[in-house]
C-alpha cells in the first residue's frame, strides 16, 4: 500500500524523502548517460554527409560493419585482447590480493594504497612510462642494443605490446576489487575446510572463490570494459597491425567525420560489453556468495 | 478536570500485511509511569515511534496536552526520548549532547547554561562535561541520554528499552534510579520493555501488548494478580498453564479434565461444558507437600506426583514436579523443604481461585 | 602441510613484488630520465634540469594545467553532491525504488569512457545544439565519476548509524539542521575521499574531455598531443612531476589514515 506524501505541515513520508534525495542524481545520470547512449543508438541508423548527420533511416552502417572484414577484425582483436588481458589479470591478481589480505598485516593499508596510486597519474603519463621502458627507444630495447643484442620485437608496436600496456593500466583495479572483497572474508573458514579434509586447492574452489566471487566479477568488469573500449594504448603501443576497435571508433569522430558509422560502432561496442557483463551477472548467485542480506 | 498529557485515539499502523498497531486508544496523565510491555514484534516500539513522530500512523490521532500532533514532525513536538543504544552524538561532548535540545529550540544562552547545570546535577554527571561518549561507561552514557531527554522539560519522556544494553547489576540500580527521576519530576514516562520484571518494578500502569493490540491496560498490581487474557496470564509472572475440557459448570466454579486429572477452576467466561479452556496458576500460588502432610485449608486442588528437581534461586526455590498424569508443574516456594528429595513422592496443591481460567482460542 | 603453505606464501609474495616492480619500474625510470640529458640511453647519468625548465616555459602546459584543475574541481563538486545525496537516500530510507536507484548510479561503470565521450558529444551537438565547452565536459566527467564517488560514499556511510538522525529530530532538529549538526560532521571524511577521487579521475581523463572540450586544452590532451611526436623531455618532466604529486598525496593520505587523524569519531 502506497504511503502518501502528507501535505499538512511539512511532514514528508520516507518514500518522498528518498525520492527527493535520490532523484536529482538519478535524473542526472539518465540525462547525461542513458539519453546520450540512446541517441547514438538512433544516430547509428542515420547517414553522415559532409560532417552532418542526416536523419535518413537505414541499416547501411551496420551493413558496413558486418560485411567489411576489416571492421570485424578490429572488433575480434579487441574482444580477444580484452578477454586475454582479463584472464591473465585474474590469474595474476588473485594470489597477490590474497597475499595482501591474508599476510599483509600492518602493511595492508600501505600495500593497497601503493597498488592504487599509479592509476591516479593518468593514462597518457602511464603510457609514457611504459613506452619509456618497453618502447623502441625505451630502457629494455636500448639496453639490449647497447650490449649488441637485437631488440625484442614483440615489445615494439605489436598487439602484444598493446595488451601489456592495457594490463599495466587496469590490473590495479582487479587487485583492489579482490582485495577489498577478501577483507570481509573470514579466513577461519579455510581452517574449517581443512579440518573437514579439504586440501588447499579444493578449499580455494569450494570456499574462498565462491565467497569472493562478487568481488572477482567486479574486478573482471573493471578490467574488461575499459580494455574492450581502449583506443589510446593500441594507438601508441600497438603498431599498424594492432589497431583496436576503440581506436577505429575514435577515428570516425576525428579525421573522417563519419558520425553515423561511429555511432553504430559505439552501439556494437556497448552491446558486446553488456553481453559479457550479463554473462558475468548470471554467474552470480547471491546466496552462494555468502550474502546473507541486510535489512530492507 | 485533569487533562491527559498523552492521548491516543484509535491509532492504527500497518507495514505490508503486518499490523503493528491495531486501533489503539490510550490516555496517560501527568505523574504516571506508564509501561508498554510485550514480546518483540508486539508493536510497542512502533507505538512509541508514532508518539515521537518518527512514524506516521495510517489512521487515528495522537494528542499531546490536548493538541493534535498526529501529523506534526518530531521536531515540532515537545517530547524527549531515550533510546536503547543511547544514540549519543559521538562527535559531541557530554555537555554538548545534553544541551542539544535547548539549542535546537533556540533557547537563550543563559537558560541553556542554567538548565545544563541542573541536568548534570540531577543525573550526577558533574565533572564529565568535556568527555566524549566513547570515554564513558555504559551507565554513564545512559545517564547522559536521560539528561538529554529531560533537559528541555518535555511534556513526555519516551524510553525505548533503555536498560537492555546494561549488565544485570547496573540494570537493577538504574531501575530504581529511573523511577526516582520520574517521581521527582512528575513528567509522564512512557517506557517500552519486553522485560516484565522491569515493568513491574518501575511502572504505575502497564499496557500488555501482543500483535499490535492491548491485551490489558491496568495498574501493575492488577495486571499481575488479575490478568484478563490468556496472553497476559502467561506472559506476566511465571505461571503454570493447564489445558483441558470443562466437565462441569456450577455457578462460579467449574471442573476441568486436565490430562486425566480432575481439578476445580473458577468458571471461565464464554465457555460451557465440553469446551476447551486454558487455566493459569502462578508458580508461587502453589505449594509442595509430602503425601503424609495434612491438606492445606482452602487448597481444594491436590495432585500427586514426584519431585524431579529443585532450582535454588536465593530467597526462593523452584520445585519441578512431574505429576502422575505425566505433566510437569513448577512450584515456587520458600526454601524450607529439605526433607523432600528428588524422586520422592509429593503432592502439589493450590486454591482454585488463585488462578485464572479462559476459554481456549480457536 | 607446512611446506605447501610456505610455497604458497612465497609465491604470493613474489608475485606481489613483481606487481610492484611492474607498476613502479616505469615510474622510477621516468623520474630518473627526466633529470638526464640523454633521453634514449641515460647511462652513465648526466644530470640536468633542462626538461623542467622547458616544461615551465611552455605556456600550453600551464594553460592545460589550469583547465584540468578547473575541470577536476567542477566535476568533483557535481559528483560528490550527487553521490552524497544518492547514498544517503539509499541507506537511510526504505523504498521500493532502492535497487533501481543503485543500478542507475552504478550504470556509468559499465560504459567505457570513450562511449561516454562520443555519446555526449553527439547528444549535445545534435539534440541540445550545444558546442562542446567546459560545462559539458564537467558534466560528462561527473557522470563517469559519480559511480566511483557513490561506491566510496556507500562503503563509508554504511557504518553510520542512521538512528542518530532520529534522535536529532526528536530533540528538535529539522532535517537540514540535522544534516549539518549530526550527519555532516561524521561523514565529511567520506565526502572528502569521494571528492578527491572524482577530482583526480576528471583531471586525468582523456576521452571524455577530448570529445567535449573542443579546442580547450587540458593537461592530458596536451600530453597526448606531445606523445604523438614521440617521447620528449618535457613529457618526462611532466610525468615525473605528476607522479611525484600523486605519490606525495598518497603518502599524506596514508599517514592520515594510519595515525587516525582522519577517522569517523564513531563506533568501530
Amino acid at each position: 500500500m502506497a504511503t502518501e506524501i502528507a501535505s499538512a505541515r511539512g511532514q514528508l513520508s520516507p518514500e518522498a524523502r528518498f525520492l527527493l534525495l535520490a532523484l536529482p542524481g538519478a535524473l542526472f545520470v539518465v540525462a547525461f548517460l542513458i539519453l546520450p547512449m540512446l541517441s547514438i543508438l538512433v544516430f547509428s541508423f542515420w547517414r553522415t554527409e559532409s560532417y552532418n548527420l542526416i536523419p535518413e533511416w537505414n541499416l547501411g552502417n551496420y551493413a558496413i560493419l558486418f560485411t567489411t572484414p576489416t571492421y570485424m577484425t578490429f572488433l575480434l582483436r579487441s574482444v580477444l585482447t580484452a578477454v586475454a588481458v582479463s584472464v591473465v589479470a585474474l590469474i595474476y591478481s588473485w594470489p597477490i590480493a590474497y597475499f595482501m589480505a591474508k599476510h599483509g598485516g600492518r602493511y595492508r593499508l600501505l600495500l593497497s594504497l601503493g597498488v592504487a596510486a599509479p592509476f591516479f597519474t593518468g593514462v597518457i603519463l602511464r603510457i609514457t612510462g611504459i613506452q619509456g621502458i618497453m618502447g623502441p627507444v625505451g630502457l629494455i630495447n636500448m639496453g639490449l642494443m647497447n650490449f649488441g643484442l637485437p631488440p625484442i620485437s614483440f615489445l615494439m608496436y605489436t598487439p602484444t605490446a598493446a595488451a601489456i600496456g592495457i594490463a599495466y593500466l587496469f590490473i590495479p583495479f582487479m587487485v583492489t576489487a579482490i582485495y577489498l572483497s577478501l577483507l570481509n572474508f573470514d579466513f577461519e573458514l579455510l581452517e574449517v575446510a581443512k579440518i573437514n579434509g579439504a586440501k588447499a586447492w579444493r578449499a580455494f574452489f569450494e570456499v574462498t572463490l565462491p565467497l569472493n566471487w562478487i568481488g572477482t566479477i567486479i574486478g573482471l568488469v573493471l578490467v574488461f570494459v575499459p580494455a574492450l573500449g581502449d583506443s589510446i594504448t593500441a594507438r601508441f603501443l600497438g603498431g599498424p597491425n594492432a589497431a583496436s576497435f576503440g581506436q577505429v571508433l575514435s577515428l570516425q569522430f576525428g579525421e573522417t567525420g563519419t558520425w553515423a558509422l561511429g555511432s553504430a560502432m559505439g552501439v556494437v561496442l556497448f552491446l558486446v560489453s553488456s553481453f559479457v557483463i550479463f554473462l558475468m551477472w548470471r554467474s552470480v548467485n547471491l546466496r552462494r556468495s555468502g550474502f546473507t542480506g541486510r535489512e530492507g | 478536570m485533569a487533562d491527559f498529557v498523552l492521548e491516543l485515539d484509535r491509532v492504527t499502523k500497518r507495514f505490508g500485511d503486518v499490523t503493528a498497531a491495531d486501533d489503539l486508544s490510550l490516555q496517560v496523565a501527568q505523574g504516571e509511569f506508564f509501561a508498554l510491555l510485550g514480546p518483540s514484534g508486539s508493536g510497542k516500539t512502533t507505538l512509541l515511534r508514532i508518539i515521537a513522530g518518527l512514524e506516521l500512523p495510517d489512521s487515528g490521532r495522537v494528542l499531546i496536552n490536548g493538541q493534535d500532533v498526529t501529523r506534526l514532525p518530531p521536531y515540532a513536538r515537545k517530547v524527549g526520548m531515550v533510546f536503547q543504544n543511547f544514540l549519543l552524538f559521538p562527535h559531541k561532548t557530554v555537555a554538548e549532547n545534553v544541551v542539544f535540545p535547548l539549542r535546537m529550540q533556540g533557547a537563550p544562552k543563559e537558560r541553556q547554561r542554567e538548565r545544563l547545570a541542573w541536568a548534570l546535577k540531577l543525573l550526577r554527571l558533574e565533572g564529565l562535561e568535556d568527555r566524549y561518549p566513547n570515554q564513558l561507561s555504559g551507565g554513564q552514557q545512559q545517564r547522559v541520554a536521560l539528561a538529554r531527554g529531560l533537559i528541555a522539560r518535555p511534556a513526555l519522556l519516551l524510553l525505548d528499552e533503555p536498560l537492555a544494553n546494561l549488565d544485570r547489576e547496573l540494570r537493577k540500580e538504574m531501575e530504581v534510579e529511573v523511577r526516582r527521576y520520574q517521581v521527582e519530576l512528575t513528567t509522564p514516562f512512557i517506557y517500552v520493555t519486553h522485560n516484565q520484571e522491569e515493568a513491574l518494578t518501575m511502572s504505575d500502569r502497564i499496557a500488555v501488548m501482543a500483535k499490535g493490540r492491548f491485551e490489558q491496560v491496568a495498574p501493575k498490581l492488577e495486571v499481575y494478580t488479575h490478568p484478563t487474557s490468556p496472553f497476559v496470564a502467561g506472559f506476566v509472572g511465571h505461571s503454570n498453564k493447564m489445558s483441558g475440557r470443562l466437565t462441569a459448570l456450577d455457578g462460579s466454579r467449574a471442573r476441568l479434565d486436565w490430562q486425566g486429572v480432575e481439578i476445580a477452576v473458577p468458571s471461565p467466561a464464554r465457555a460451557g461444558v465440553g469446551d476447551r479452556v486454558d487455566y493459569f496458576v502462578k508458580c508461587e500460588h502453589m505449594v509442595l507437600r509430602s503425601p503424609n502432610d495434612p491438606p492445606e485449608p482452602g487448597m481444594a486442588n491436590r495432585v500427586p506426583g514426584v519431585l524431579r528437581d529443585v532450582i535454588f534461586k536465593g530467597p526462593t526455590a523452584d520445585y519441578l514436579a512431574r505429576l502422575d498424569n505425566g505433566v510437569e508443574l513448577t512450584v515456587t516456594d520458600a526454601v524450607t523443604m529439605p526433607s523432600i528429595r528428588r524422586d520422592d513422592p509429593i503432592h502439589v496443591a493450590w486454591a482454585p481461585e488463585a488462578g485464572q481460567c479462559f476459554a481456549a482460542a480457536g | 602441510m607446512k611446506a605447501g603453505e610456505l610455497l604458497a606464501r612465497l609465491t604470493g609474495g613474489t608475485l606481489l613484488l613483481s606487481l610492484y616492480l611492474f607498476l613502479y619500474a616505469p615510474i622510477a625510470y621516468v623520474i630518473y630520465v627526466s633529470f638526464q640529458k640523454d633521453l634514449n640511453w641515460p647511462f652513465p647519468p648526466s644530470w640536468t634540469l633542462a626538461h623542467y625548465a622547458a616544461l615551465g616555459a611552455d605556456q600550453t602546459y600551464r594553460e592545460g594545467l589550469w583547465n584540468s584543475i578547473l575541470l577536476g574541481v567542477g566535476s568533483a563538486v557535481i559528483c560528490t553532491a550527487v553521490a552524497t545525496m544518492g547514498s544517503i537516500a539509499v541507506l537511510k530510507y526504505r523504498s521500493r525504488w532502492r535497487a533501481l536507484m543503485v543500478v542507475i548510479f552504478l550504470c556509468p561503470l559499465f560504459v567505457a569512457d570513450l562511449l561516454v565521450g562520443i555519446s555526449n558529444l553527439l547528444f549535445n551537438r545534435q539534440i541540445l545544439n550545444l558546442p562542446g565547452n567546459m560545462g559539458s565536459a564537467m558534466i560528462g566527467n561527473a557522470v563517469h565519476c559519480t559511480s566511483f564517488a557513490f561506491l566510496i560514499m556507500l562503503a563509508q556511510l554504511s557504518r553510520y548509524d542512521w538512528r542518530l538522525d532520529d534522535a536529532a529530530m526528536v530533540f528538535g532538529a529539522r532535517p537540514l539542521r540535522c544534516f549539518f549538526e549530526v550527519t555532516l560532521p561524521l561523514i565529511w571524511p567520506a565526502m572528502l575521499g569521494a571528492f578527491l577521487v572524482s577530482f583526480i579521475l576528471a583531471f586525468n581523463n582523456l576521452e571524455i574531455s577530448f570529445y567535449n572540450l573542443g579546442a580547450i586544452p587540458t593537461l592530458p590532451t596536451i600530453a597526448w598531443g606531445s606523445l604523438r611526436f614521440g617521447l620528449g623531455g618535457e613529457l618526462f618532466a611532466l610525468a615525473a612531476l605528476v607522479n611525484g604529486v600523486v605519490l606525495g598525496a598518497f603518502v599524506v593520505m596514508y599517514l592520515l589514515m594510519r595515525y587516525r587523524i582522519v577517522s569517523f569519531g564513531h563506533r568501530e
